[in-house]
């Protein structure tokens, strides 16, 4: 598997994201329009990404961005538009310095105060969490159940080499709209 | 070096019942990524305990292998999952809730302070290290079979490491760019190479052999 990002459009207005295989054929393409909102993705610093069956998530330092990508060729149309969710962080939680998707629902964002904050992939905030003051450094997924019903294992490492784990038992249909 | 740690598991949640199990990894070096091996490699009645193998990668300490473990150890959340079934009417199970602050009935309401106090820290030693002063790895990847992790430094090389036998099998010296070092922290990599095919890379550099 092999992954590409680039910048295009002749003012380099959208992001694109795609994944291919060995044969090179393009698996899926993620688009994120007015780049130039987020100086952090045009510098591509601070910014960090995180992939869910059909949607990308990107967190730059101040802003979550989640949007649903298409099969299909590189080439854009240019009338289609393309759905995309932003949600800015509380200036309290600091830089984003982790991401990655709990599930193809649910998206966690880790911060440099130590907080660990969920949501959905439409947005909405579920719930947050702060175990240590120092920063998050990465985010893993465990699937492995230590129980019945356990729910999923998030891992959390931090900077202070703390690694904590917490077993989330997460209904995403209380969130629905 | 690679170096693999068995923890003694009955020993480390000592009653608590909060749905949080903390660890503290034993090392002086600045730790940025981990990954989780498969079980699978954990065959023989030596690791029956182990439920969890850590791989953790940083500065000084380059990797470090740690295991964690026993259904035992986590036997205090099997309570925390019965609660979580008993409470469906909640996004996320009440005693979480409670613990992290949320609304929660005053049945649940838990008692932060008194957390804090019952929420141990288990000091895990590394079983296995691999020693690399010079090098910061800043992003670790596994493959989907779990038999090959590639570790990202902050030079923009990559080190391929085999789980079976513990052994970097394999150094890459990729071009730095921005978009490679993107790329570390997305997804499983083979053909570094075809970054350069990025239009977007806008600072590149041949790097040195070691």
């Amino acid at each position: 598997m092999f992954a590409t990002l680039s910048i295009t459009g002749s003012k380099a207005d959208y992001l694109q994201y795609e994944r291919m295989n060995s044969t090179d054929s393009i698996l899926r393409t993620y688009v994120i329009e007015s780049v130039q909102t987020y100086p952090d993705l045009t510098s591509l610093r601070s910014l960090l990404v995180s992939l869910s069956e059909d949607k990308i998530a990107l967190a730059t330092s101040n802003n979550l961005i989640i949007t649903q990508g298409y099969s299909g060729k590189r080439q854009l149309p240019e009338t289609e538009s393309f759905a995309r969710i932003v949600v800015e962080f509380d200036e309290e939680y600091g830089r984003a310095t982790a991401l990655k998707w709990l599930s193809s629902e649910v998206i966690c964002v880790g911060f440099e105060n130590g907080c660990i904050a969920c949501f959905l992939y439409d947005g909405t905030f579920m719930y947050e969490h702060r175990a240590q003051t120092s920063q998050v450094q990465s985010l893993r997924v465990s699937n492995k159940e230590l129980y019945p019903g356990m729910g999923i294992g998030l891992w959390v490492l931090f900077e202070d080499n703390m690694l904590i784990t917490v077993y989330i038992v997460i209904d995403v249909k209380l969130f629905a709209p | 070096m690679i170096m693999i740690v068995q923890i003694p598991l009955k020993n480390i949640f000592n009653g608590a019942e909060e749905g949080i199990a903390r660890f503290r990894l034993s090392s002086s070096a600045e730790l940025n990524d981990f990954v989780f091996l498969p079980n699978s490699l954990l065959k023989g009645s030596k690791y029956s305990d182990i439920s969890h193998s850590v791989l953790v990668s940083g500065v000084n300490c380059a990797l470090a292998l740690h295991s964690i473990g026993g259904k035992a150890q986590f036997q205090h959340l099997s309570r925390l999952a019965a609660l979580g079934k008993d409470k469906a009417g909640t996004a996320i199970s009440k005693t979480l809730s409670s613990f992290f602050g949320g609304s929660a009935s005053p049945s649940n309401a838990y008692d932060k302070s008194r957390a804090q106090d019952l929420v141990e820290e288990y000091q895990l030693t590394p079983v296995f290290e691999f020693e690399d002063t010079k090098r910061r790895i800043l992003r670790l990847s596994i493959d989907p079979r779990g038999k090959l992790i590639a570790c990202a430094d902050g030079l923009g090389r990559v080190m391929l490491v085999d789980t079976r036998i513990n052994t970097v099998i394999r150094y890459a010296f990729a071009v730095i760019c921005l978009c490679v070092r993107f790329l570390y922290s997305l997804t499983w990599l083979q053909n570094l190479e075809r970054c350069s095919r990025c239009s977007s890379c806008v600072e590149r550099r041949e790097l040195p052999t070691i």
